[in-house]
């Protein structure tokens, strides 16, 4: 990211990350506020705030009702991502600023109070869910602190969540076995139509081939699947060179989720992108009001993929994101995906 | 690029003599400008597509009926996988002959397995019938049965 402008709040202006990412950008023009109160034209997307998380760094993943959770945790250390990819929910905040929290020591004591209260499971923590864990660093240089810090925590799964091919930052770094980088993957075409800015797709089956060198886990997400002409040659394609280039072993797991969204994006996305067609295939108001393509167009989705997976590893977990139970059933995958079953 | 702005078409619609008001404009309009946006093609030709135009072209037949024909085959081209689901679910329902006081219905878009089934009870009438439907009903995997998956030309 290239900010137009920084907001920061003072009363992180004095920490380290604050300071670095001024640094970075000095040709920025920095103003600094008590406190940012975002709101409808009061910033853009190209300015840059840094702010004091007043809230929880780390949250259950909401899931979505009536379907399953593999109740994640999500870490939110700030918002905003430049992978501009069309599907995004991220576009129902048009306007927003990218966000960094600058306060990670009080982050890190978050993590391990929330690990602590659950000494017998292992809990399954991810920074991915509102930025891009690596893309991120560009500003932040967050997994250098992240990594050694939170791995050593004993009851910790630290997911690292990705459609970048940057991993030469992370490659040295103390991980302690406890950190997975997982790749958000999807078939070439729909890489090249729907994920513009994000690197292809074989360059970051090859980022995760060298962070397995480096002795980390990886996942990957097949999410959001999309159903097109040629879905099915494409997608197997995909599977065929993750198992050529990744020693299955070492894969700690693998979520297919189908396309879905709220009924609001449908309008942003045939707005902001004319020349996609993803929000055109046949997607219906789910259990959860959202979008999601008619269930037989799921099934066939999730039974091809399955069927490519399993060819080549009957071991690595398998799970759906935010299905029913009684299809994952039903295909033989694992229902409420967690890593204390 | 195809136009998938559907006023054009909503007037021609308006021209057959058909009056749809706000809420049916919404309704088309989101049916066609989704068909028009998938198939690249602009709103206007889907209204030239044989079933269509025929629908239109009916004088026989009253504005609203013809409103409501033309949406639901609207529906059939924009989502035909649902629509061929229902059908085929309907034809079931329709062999298992359900007493009249019985009705069944799945959840919406087959998201569950699961089905409502409705009986309207009277005392006097007993429940043999509604019995015997029952077990009908239990008998086949109606929602398994809509969802026979068609080619995936895909």
């Amino acid at each position: 990211m290239r900010p137009k402008k920084i907001i920061i709040e003072k009363d992180v202006a004095a920490l380290k990350i604050s300071k670095n990412i001024i640094s970075k950008y000095n040709y920025a023009p920095v103003s600094f506020v008590d406190r940012v109160k975002l709101g409808k034209d009061k910033y853009s997307k190209d300015d840059l705030v840094i702010a004091k998380q007043r809230g929880r760094f780390v949250k259950r993943c909401p899931g979505t009702p009536a379907y399953n959770c593999c109740q994640y945790h999500v870490l939110n250390v700030g918002i905003g991502c430049e992978t501009g990819c069309t599907y995004c929910f991220l576009h129902h905040y048009m306007n927003t600023p990218f966000i960094v929290y600058a306060n990670i020591d009080d982050l890190i004591s978050e993590v391990e109070a929330v690990c602590a209260d659950s000494q017998n499971k292992i809990l399954r923590i991810g920074t991915g869910e509102f930025i891009d864990s690596i893309g991120f660093d560009d500003l932040t240089d967050l997994n250098k602190i992240l990594v050694p810090k939170l791995s050593a925590i004993s009851n910790i799964a630290l997911e690292i969540k990705t459609k970048s091919k940057k991993v030469d930052s992370l490659l040295d770094l103390d991980h302690q076995g406890r950190v997975v980088i997982s790749w958000s993957l999807n078939s070439q075409t729909v890489a090249d139509k729907e994920e513009p800015e994000a690197d292809p797709i074989m360059d970051r089956i090859f980022a995760a081939k060298r962070a397995q060198e480096a002795g980390y886990s990886v996942g990957f997400h097949f999410d959001p699947l999309i159903y097109y002409s040629g879905w099915k040659d494409d997608y197997g394609k995909v599977v065929d060179q993750i198992f050529s280039t990744i020693d299955p072993a070492g894969i700690a797991w693998i979520s297919l989720g189908a396309l879905r969204f709220n009924p609001g994006l449908k309008p942003i996305i045939k707005l902001k992108f004319p020349k996609s067609k993803i929000v055109y295939q046949e997607m219906v108001p789910g259990l959860d009001g959202k979008l999601r393509y008619f269930i037989s167009i799921r099934k066939l989705l999730f039974e091809r993929m399955t069927f490519n997976i399993r060819s080549y590893s009957k071991k690595i977990p398998v799970y759906l994101c935010m299905e029913k139970n009684e299809l994952a059933k039903e295909l033989g995958l694992i229902a409420n995906f967690n890593l204390n079953s | 690029m195809s136009d998938n702005n559907p006023d054009k078409a909503l007037k021609k619609i308006e021209s057959y003599g058909l009056r749809p008001g706000k809420n049916w404009k919404k309704i088309l309009g989101d049916l066609l400008s989704d068909i028009a946006g998938r198939d690249g093609i602009g709103c206007e030709e889907i209204l030239l597509l044989p079933d269509i135009e025929a629908i239109l072209e009916n004088d026989n037949e009253s504005a609203p009926k013809r409103l409501e024909k033309l949406k639901n085959a609207l529906y059939k081209l924009r989502y035909p996988r649902h629509s061929a689901a229902l059908s085929r679910f309907r034809r079931h329902v329709k062999d298992l002959a359900l007493p009249t006081n019985m009705k069944i219905t799945p959840i919406p878009y087959f998201e569950s397995k699961r089905l409502m089934i409705e009986i309207v009870y009277e005392y006097e009438n007993g429940l043999d019938e509604e019995i015997e439907a029952i077990k009908r009903i239990s008998e086949i995997n109606l929602v398994k049965e809509a969802l026979e998956t068609e080619e995936d030309n895909n």
